[in-house]
């Protein structure tokens, strides 16, 4: 027989409960085919303001995240008030997927907005 | 209920159950099954010669249990099936194990409750275990929505299960020959032109297309291709010239994309083209 299972509960009820919310700093763009563009400030690093590097190298202000017509729906939906498990419902409904097939899909796109600066999470923490 | 197969052993789980760990070994190896909140079942399988001492193999594990600090451990039993329950903190597991002759394999599967354990539910779930042997050379396979017959020479070689897309790849002949199933959710989002189109891209590098073809059956448009090995390889030379069978189709139903391929030699190309993959009831496509 098996050793123990461990802990069952699963790894991503954490994250189910956190609220996106979108980058209030960043400028958006209508697409085409009701996509948006976001365009993310960035800070310019220390060693870019450096000559002769802050000659040669051109800093951009902004980066944008052109995101596709599901990333502009999860987009719209980080109100700050959903939460991740709503997002995860929503979109399950509405492309017919199963709940852990949503939301692999959903928490793999809002990791990568997230990593762009388009969205933070807040998450709450246990009382 | 839902019916899964999964190294061919059949059994029914609640439909919010879906499979998120699985090894593809057939000697030792486990399937995890979850709903919303939680694990909820696992199912393990190892190999075994001969029948097992299932009451020494439990008594072990009696004691186990209670050394690792589980509570109100005791045995319980369901007609073949033999086991332990045992409850660490909140949190009640029961674990039954059984010898399956038929492939010489002790099967043990463990259910997680979240709170209170429904024996209904657990006794429907055994009773549902089945062994399913090959029918006519063909094996049969029910996971991640996919529900395939493959030849059974081929042993799965690879599953890839991301969020909107399985794909299961099966070989016999170190790869040489090839049964590749396939099911794709968010059509609407990322497919450009027809399935038929797609088709062609989805195919092993290598082939050179002979034939295309449509159908409707069932109100499922299915397009085909057939092709041949281009250039051939010396392997071609020695084992046969390979040959290429695929069909991809969306199901009106579920409005997934669902595709199969074959890749055989001139011999058995036509025993193997028995293959098939259901999308919904009635409708099995062969390639």
């Amino acid at each position: 027989m098996s050793t123990n299972p461990g802990n069952t509960d699963g790894p991503w009820l954490a994250l189910l409960s956190s609220r996106p919310v979108r980058n209030a700093s960043a400028r958006v763009m209508a697409h085409k085919d009701d996509r948006v563009a976001v365009y993310v400030r960035q800070k310019r690093p220390g060693y870019m303001r450096v000559p002769p590097l802050s000659w040669i190298v051109p800093f951009k202000r902004e980066r944008r995240a052109l995101l596709d017509r599901v990333g502009t729906r999860l987009w719209r939906m980080c109100d700050g008030e959903r939460t991740v498990l709503e997002l995860v419902d929503s979109i399950r409904g509405h492309y017919g997927l199963t709940f852990h097939e949503s939301r692999a899909a959903v928490t793999g796109y809002l990791k990568l907005l997230t990593e762009r600066g388009v969205i933070a999470i807040a998450t709450q923490e246990e009382s | 209920m839902r019916p899964h197969i999964w190294r061919q052993y059949s059994f029914e789980l609640p439909d919010d159950w879906e499979m998120l760990q699985f090894t593809r070994d057939p000697v030792v190896g486990r399937c995890a099954f979850a709903d919303r909140r939680q694990f909820r079942l696992e199912v393990n399988w190892r190999a075994v010669q001969g029948t097992p001492d299932f009451d020494r193999m439990l008594t072990d594990y009696q004691s186990r249990l209670e050394e690792d600090g589980f509570e109100r451990v005791q045995r319980i039993e369901h007609r073949r099936w033999l086991g332990v329950s045992g409850q660490e903190e909140r949190r009640l597991t029961t674990r039954y194990g059984r010898y399956v002759g038929e492939n010489q394999t002790v099967l043990e599967v463990v259910f997680l409750w979240p709170k209170n354990r429904d024996p209904v539910l657990e006794r429907r779930i055994l009773d549902s275990f089945a062994f399913q042997p090959a029918v006519d050379d063909l094996v049969r396979w029910r996971a991640f929505g996919l529900d395939l017959s493959v030849s059974e020479p081929h042993d799965l070689w690879k599953v890839e299960a991301l969020p909107t897309s399985t794909t299961m790849k099966f070989t016999a002949q170190k790869g040489y020959r090839e049964q590749r199933f396939g099911r794709f959710a968010m059509v609407e989002e990322w497919l450009v032109g027809t399935p038929g189109q797609w088709l062609r891209t989805w195919l092993p590098r290598g082939y050179r297309t002979e034939r295309q073809t449509r159908h409707i059956r069932d109100s499922h448009e299915i397009f085909s291709l057939s092709g041949l090995r281009y250039p051939p390889t010396l392997r071609d030379a020695f084992k046969g010239r390979r040959r290429i069978k695929a069909s991809a189709w969306i199901c009106p139903h579920d409005k997934r994309l669902y595709s199969l391929l074959l890749v055989s030699t001139g011999r058995v190309v036509d025993l193997e083209s028995r293959i098939g993959l259901r999308c919904c009831e009635h409708v099995e496509v062969n390639p």
